[in-house]
């Protein structure tokens, strides 16, 4: 297992970690966010507007890091808002909005990918390797670069991938990981560690 | 006393540590080989580390504005006002071709009704009249078709 010996010199893991602040749009409306939700629910698409821009950064995030692709998570950023728009007169409100939002976003990217297995769309496989070989290796170009953290969980397994993304990044726990991957609490956890370890040694390279 | 544990299993038991989801003799354990080894000491500082940076990865804005996608799947079809109008005239001269030709279909049926009813009681009324004869001369009928023919049609 890599060591600490093995990194550039005066260089440490922390600052490989290092994060660059974002600024963070928010609705310019003045309108509580309740109203915006109970207008749109009703059919209000101004007000269904607002919700989108206050809360499509967070559900792409989700998108990207769930998914591994820029791309395909703008793909699937609308389709959340279009089933959001469809089940939004069933929302209760037993939550708040981002957070049944959240949930909505995680089932939409979870069963795309269900659709995209059963239509043997080009897909990742879960089991493949464990994700070391994708990652950029000593003496290539990159290795002047330090791999930062969000390239480096684009670059996980799938699964391993998911089950980080929810876990360390989004704040699931892992029985409500295990319910919505319909995976064992005890997998979830497997896979969280996995991915730590594969993300230490890509970090570390 | 805390019993000392190998680098294997602090490295089995650390994903369970990070958790908390150990006890608080095993908690002690590892902490104490933490302390200890400087590889496990780095091994479950670094997995701390990347924990900590996850959750505070910042949000990642689409390369562009969505929503006129998004818009444009939650709009309901709207149909022009003259295309509707088309619409509407073809529709309604659809509509009276097809009654024409209904009513025509129905005035075809019911002629040849009419023309099978007074063909078949003709029939009926020629027959009768041979028995009637039969039964005057004494003599066998001659033999009458029951089938209108094609003059009475």
């Amino acid at each position: 297992m890599p060591t600490t010996d093995d990194r550039n010199p005066g260089e440490s893991l922390a600052a490989s970690l290092a994060v660059t602040p974002t600024i963070v749009e928010s609705a310019a409306s003045g309108r509580p966010m309740d109203d915006h939700v109970a207008r749109a629910a009703s059919g209000d698409r101004r007000a269904f507007e607002a919700l989108y821009r206050a809360h499509v950064n967070r559900v792409h995030s989700l998108c990207v890091r769930m998914c591994g692709s820029r791309q395909r998570a703008e793909e699937l950023t609308q389709d959340v808002f279009v089933r959001a728009w469809e089940k939004l007169p069933l929302f209760r409100g037993e939550s708040a909005f981002s957070t049944w939002l959240h949930r909505l976003a995680v089932n939409v990217v979870l069963n795309a990918r269900k659709a995209e297995r059963r239509d043997g769309a080009r897909m990742e496989d879960d089991e493949e390797g464990d994700g070391v070989d994708a990652l950029p290796s000593r003496g290539v170009a990159r290795h002047a670069e330090r791999l930062d953290l969000e390239a480096a969980i684009a670059l996980l397994p799938p699964g391993a991938r998911r089950v980080f993304v929810l876990h360390d990044v989004e704040g699931y726990k892992h029985e409500e990981i295990a319910e919505m991957l319909g995976v064992t609490s005890g997998g979830s956890k497997a896979q969280l560690h996995r991915a730590r370890l594969l993300l230490r040694e890509a970090l570390n390279r | 006393m805390t019993m000392p544990i190998t680098c294997d299993v602090f490295e089995a038991r650390l994903a369970d540590w990070l958790e908390d989801a150990l006890s608080a003799d095993e908690r002690a354990a590892l902490e104490a080989h933490e302390a200890a080894c400087a590889a496990c000491g780095t091994l479950a500082g670094e997995l701390r580390e990347i924990r900590a940076a996850a959750a505070a990865l910042p949000e990642l804005p689409p390369s562009r504005d969505l929503w006129s996608g998004i818009a444009e799947r939650i709009e309901p079809a709207v149909v022009p006002l003259d295309a509707a109008r088309t619409m509407e005239r073809r529709t309604a001269h659809r509509a009276r071709r097809w009654g024409l030709a209904a009513a025509a279909a129905a005035l075809v049926i019911a002629s040849s009704g009419i023309g099978y009813g007074v063909a078949m009681r003709r029939a009926e009324s020629r027959y009768q009249a041979a028995l009637a004869e039969r039964g005057s001369a004494g003599s066998a009928a001659p033999a009458v078709s029951a089938a209108p023919s094609r003059d009475s049609m």
